[in-house]
């Protein structure tokens, strides 16, 4: 039987072979009497002419396409959901979109930790430009609120700040740092960047106490100004030991000194350090000076 | 920020004695650092500091941490007794999907682990999902690489490399 669509022969009253036409209008000559039902019939692929009256009726609505069955993978063979599941998708397909999704997942994760760590890497190129240049690491210390463990990762955030204090051994100069990560989860740092807020400072021994409570009676009175701005210069003063120290307020973008690769650029960082260290420096002897 | 109150972050130490594991520790970081080591983590209170390494192209470790405990504290006792300091070592592997029989893994390593008896130089390997821990621990005495202005932290640097070295042995074969 051939379909409708498909090219047909056929022998006319005359007994002359016509077509090839489509069989639907082979159908329709006949149903019009053009041609009898008599007629013979051939197309490509019949063993034989064969009389238009004895090949089955055509169906008239002819079944929706069927989409092939899909071809059963290693994996899911023998269990009928689970090769409706992953037809299609050879095994190798299968492995490798695993992998990808994992993969993703561990960079997911990695932002996370860098945003939870960045300022601590930053704490450690620090300290390996001062103690490379000399300096002493003499005090270490986590201070400041417990940020809290983040519920979508479950990553316990570190401590919001750490305080740094160097001595320089042959001098006794002190350099004193600050840092309170501003930034500490994925999302606020892929908004803003990674920001953290620093205080630095420059100590020496004042050999005229009485310099000292002057600085500290100032202090005081500065000490009611609540002020967010950057750039803020003030005098600090330790009774303890006699030191007097200049420092300044500033906003860091972590991510100028640490890639996300963790690299930390110790040149520029040194750089930067020098600089507040050299300016602080001009701030105590200028104003002790005497 | 700022403003007279920076200062009372500060321990003040008064002497470089109070400061020797401070003075090891700035040494410490800054001698990894150099060895391509990054401190990623540092949390340091009064005579301890937790220090987290990450180890960029090791095979095998994906972070290290270290702590730094002085035991015998930083004022008189130290004076006289010397700077004995706890040395503890957490060496941590990764591997990027668990596998099914690390649940069987964790419960072997774990039981094992309870009767350990906690000795010096001793490697507990702390087997748990995607993570591997191998920990030991050394007493050392820091008046050896620190003694006031005298400071020579590189071979203890160098020595803390080798426990590394050691540790990373143990979970070598875990590693997939």
């Amino acid at each position: 039987m051939p379909r409708p669509d498909e090219s047909v022969h056929w022998i006319d009253a005359a007994g002359t072979q016509q077509g090839p036409e489509p069989f639907e209008t082979l159908c329709r000559r006949v149903e019009a009497g053009q041609v009898p039902p008599t007629t013979s019939v051939w197309w490509p692929g019949a063993e034989a002419w064969t009389a238009f009256a004895d090949l089955p009726p055509a169906d008239p609505t002819p079944a929706p396409p069927v989409a092939p069955a899909p071809p059963a993978t290693a994996s899911a063979a023998g269990d009928p959901a689970m090769a409706g599941l992953m037809g299609g998708i050879a095994d190798q397909e299968l492995d490798d979109e695993f992998i990808a999704l994992v993969a993703r997942s561990w960079e997911l994760y990695k932002e996370t930790e860098l945003a939870t760590s960045i300022d601590e890497v930053m704490l450690g190129g620090v300290i390996t430009a001062m103690v490379d240049s000399g300096f002493l690491l003499i005090d270490l210390s986590t201070a400041g609120v417990v940020a809290p463990t983040t519920a979508e990762t479950g990553v316990s955030l570190p401590p919001a700040q750490h305080d740094l204090r160097f001595e320089e051994p042959t001098t006794g100069a002190r350099v004193t740092m600050s840092l309170r990560h501003l930034t500490a989860d994925a999302a606020t740092a892929k908004l803003v960047g990674h920001r953290a807020e620093a205080v630095i400072g420059y100590g020496e021994r004042v050999p005229n106490f009485s310099q000292v409570g002057q600085a500290l009676r100032q202090e005081v009175a500065s000490s009611f100004i609540a002020s967010p701005e950057p750039a803020t210069v003030s005098f600090d003063a330790d009774m303890s030991s006699g030191y007097v120290y200049a420092q300044i307020d500033l906003l860091l973008e972590l991510g100028r000194y640490v890639s996300d690769e963790l690299e930390v650029d110790h040149a520029l960082l040194r750089r930067h350090l020098a600089s507040v260290v050299y300016t602080m420096q001009t701030f105590v002897r200028t104003r002790f000076a005497s | 920020m700022g403003f007279f109150k920076a200062m009372t972050n500060y321990a003040h130490k008064a002497e470089l004695r109070e400061s020797k594991d401070e003075i090891a520790v700035g040494g410490i970081i800054r001698g990894l650092a150099h060895r391509g080591w990054v401190c990623h983590r540092i949390v340091a209170h009064s005579d301890r500091q937790q220090l987290g390494f990450r180890l960029p192209g090791d095979p095998v470790l994906s972070a290290v941490y270290l702590v730094v405990d002085r035991r015998s504290g930083s004022g008189a006792i130290s004076a006289s007794m010397g700077s004995r300091t706890t040395l503890g070592f957490a060496a941590e592997m990764r591997n990027k999907v668990s596998d099914p029989d690390d649940l069987a893994a964790m419960w072997r390593t774990d039981l094992a682990n309870l009767f350990k008896i906690p000795v010096a130089g001793e490697v507990r390997v702390n087997h748990q999902l995607n993570t591997v821990l191998a920990r030991t621990h050394h007493l050392i005495d820091l008046d050896h690489y620190v003694q006031g202005n005298q400071v020579d932290v590189e071979p203890l640097v160098g020595w803390i490399v080798e426990q590394v070295d050691a540790l990373r042995e143990h979970l070598r074969p875990l590693k997939k």
